[in-house]
């Protein structure tokens, strides 16, 4: 009697195991499949080509870049960027995103705002109607064209 | 080609030296591909810290690296070399039917990274510095160590430069920094490789820990979900350091989980404290990383004083702890969370209103986290179901006990934050989440019961075999839609 107990219980057991077996099976599955969704969707959702921002930038900066190696004990310069708020139609106002960049592709160079003391500046003008009394202190070294030009202090 | 080199030079060093350390009684044969994936963090966290005192001594400190890291090298091989090692041979793979699901399931790993490694070069194509992260902080402090000569720790300290944060750890930049020294040139690639190491790092970690301890397909299983979650693979191409804390936070748990399986062993939990370390060393959440072990760590020697020991973890702790404390004391700026007055915030803890917020923020953030199109959270409760108390305990309620530890730390952190709450939430709090999400993988897959053992013997050969040939029917037209996917995108 008891043994048949023993071996009923066990197959309710293996019972219950295949179906637990079988609905894991099921999980797994769909798991892979939604992995699977995933990345093909993330695949077709990420930039294929183009030219991102860093590299955009780098690219604007490299001759004043050059320019500034060549300048001895160059630790500090004046950044003279578009202003928030004075954005035009079409130019999107990324005026401190774009000091940010230009920092970055400078460094070790420091990028300071508004300080006129310096012996060095360097403007990065998208916009045509930047304001004419940030570079009142300033004299044209070279222009680099795209905004972007090298100034010394005239006071200094 | 040769900042290729120059990684795989590192993760060599990092390999030897996790190899050198490891106990003897353990497999090489099993263990191998977690000593590997170890092997990475290990070396880019050891030659940072070397780098950050010679970048400051030397005006180039090129060679005097090269020297220290082959020093290290040699002392690594000649302890492996004395050491009797148990020795395995090994097995060839038999193909049975579990075997043949096996590989059929390993195809599919494989093509969904070859996907993922696509999505990530193409992006690297577009943004060879990463996105905002990747170069404002990580790759901006990278560029003033390696161009700033001995005095790049006070130039990245000038008032012009507190919005790229100068009081962050210094791990990623300094191995960036490293690479391209070594090589001799200002090149993105050396960012983009020690992004990827870390990536394919924590895949590894994962995939292995799991075939030893639980089971290969599962395993497999759970390198699927973590290789197709979305913002994993954006997070990657970004170059930000979360994806590396993510992975110092999953390699200590583990270090953790080996260590409170077996007997007391000194160089494992000398390794277990050099990971936390490290973790401080990656990121400033691994701050509070390091806390919440050395609380563990703590209520673990409470608990069990044969096998927890006081020397292995100080030790651990200070050798990787050093630079951090040598930074963040005479270097650092202060830090944007801690920099106005700490004690006039206590009384954010008790405010109902931010309270309310972020609790609204983290229920919103989890149903989105990831990216996913469509999340994969049901599925994996479901699968949950029918696991036994005794498995809980036995394998997670540790890294269980330290992800929500972590979640908690994340909370407070908000609550204190001098930030504006709900931007800081906005912007921070998916890429706090995927630092655990690896973690979270871990402790689910080492939850789940299955395969659920049969009882009765004759039945057991054929349900396993019906029921593997299912399986592996199934994964075979899924490799067949992939297989598409992959030719599809590759074109």
């Amino acid at each position: 009697m008891s043994k048949v107990n023993t071996t009923q219980a066990s197959v309710i057991k293996f019972n219950r195991s295949i179906i637990y077996n079988i609905f894991f099976l099921c999980i797994t599955l769909s798991l892979l499949s939604l992995a699977i969704y995933n990345t093909t969707q993330s695949l077709y959702n990420m930039p294929k080509e183009g030219i991102g921002a860093s590299r955009v930038e780098e690219l604007r900066l490299q001759g004043l870049k050059n320019e500034l190696d060549k300048i001895p004990n160059i630790k500090n310069i004046n950044y003279i960027g578009d202003r928030p708020g004075l954005h035009v139609k079409d130019i999107p106002d990324l005026c401190m995103e774009e000091y940010f960049l230009s920092q970055f592709i400078l460094a070790p160079t420091i990028l300071e705002l508004g300080n006129n003391n310096l012996p060095w500046a360097m403007t990065n003008l998208r916009n045509p109607k930047f304001d004419q009394e940030d570079m009142k202190h300033w004299k044209v070294i070279k222009n680099f064209n795209q905004g972007i030009i090298l100034l010394k202090n005239q006071s200094q | 080609m040769i900042t290729s080199l120059s990684i795989i030079s590192t993760w060599f060093l990092g390999f030897v030296f996790i190899y050198t350390l490891w106990p003897t009684n353990r497999s090489l044969k099993h263990d191998w591909l977690l000593i590997f994936s170890l092997g990475i963090g290990a070396g880019l966290g050891l030659t940072s810290c070397i780098f950050f005192f010679t970048s400051l001594i030397f005006t180039n400190p090129r060679w005097i690296t090269l020297i220290l890291d082959l020093s290290i090298l040699i002392i690594c091989i000649y302890f492996i070399l004395r050491r009797r090692r148990q020795t395995t041979a090994f097995n060839y793979i038999i193909l049975n039917i579990e075997n043949i699901t096996y590989l059929l399931l390993l195809s599919t790993f494989l093509q969904m990274c070859i996907v993922c490694g696509i999505s990530i070069v193409r992006y690297y194509n577009i943004n060879p510095w990463g996105d905002w992260d990747g170069w404002a902080i990580w790759n901006l402090h990278a560029k003033f160590i390696l161009t700033g000569g001995r005095s790049w720790a006070s130039l990245l300290h000038q008032p012009a430069l507190e919005w790229s944060h100068p009081d962050y750890p210094l791990l990623i930049p300094l191995s960036v920094a490293r690479i391209c020294t070594l090589t001799g040139e200002l090149s993105s690639m050396g960012a983009q490789l020690v992004a990827a190491s870390f990536t394919l790092g924590t895949l590894g970690l994962i995939i292995s820990t799991i075939s030893i301890y639980k089971n290969k397909l599962i395993a497999l299983v759970a390198g699927l979900i973590l290789v197709s979650t979305p913002s994993f693979i954006r997070l990657t191409a970004s170059q930000c350091a979360d994806i590396p804390l993510g992975y110092f936070i999953l390699a200590t748990i583990i270090l953790l989980f080996i260590s409170n399986n077996e007997k007391f062993n000194f160089n494992l939990q000398l390794l277990l404290s050099l990971f936390t370390g490290f973790a401080a060393w990656t990121k400033n959440e691994g701050l509070l990383f390091t806390a919440i072990m050395c609380l563990c760590w703590l209520a673990l020697k409470f608990l069990d004083k044969e096998k927890i020991k006081t020397k292995p973890f100080i030790l651990g702790l200070i050798l990787s702890l050093a630079p951090l404390i040598v930074f963040k004391v005479f270097f650092s700026a202060q830090n944007d969370l801690t920099s106005s007055h700490f004690l006039n915030r206590i009384s954010s803890l008790w405010n109902t209103e931010r309270n309310k917020i972020i609790i609204n923020y983290f229920g919103i953030i989890s149903l989105k986290f990831g990216e996913w199109s469509t999340v994969p959270f049901l599925l994996m409760a479901l699968g949950l179901i029918g696991t036994k108390w005794e498995i809980i305990k036995k394998h997670c309620i540790l890294p269980l006990s330290i992800t929500l530890l972590m979640l908690c730390g994340y909370y407070i952190v908000y609550l204190l934050t001098p930030l504006d709450l709900v931007y800081h939430l906005s912007t921070s709090l998916n890429r706090l989440l995927l630092q655990l999400w690896p973690s979270i993988i871990l402790i689910w897959s080492l939850a789940i019961n299955y395969p659920v053992k049969t009882t009765l013997l004759d039945f057991k050969v054929a349900y396993k075999s019906i029921h593997l040939a299912v399986f592996g029917l199934s994964i075979l037209a899924i490799n067949t839609i992939l297989g598409f996917i992959l030719i599809y995108s590759l074109k």
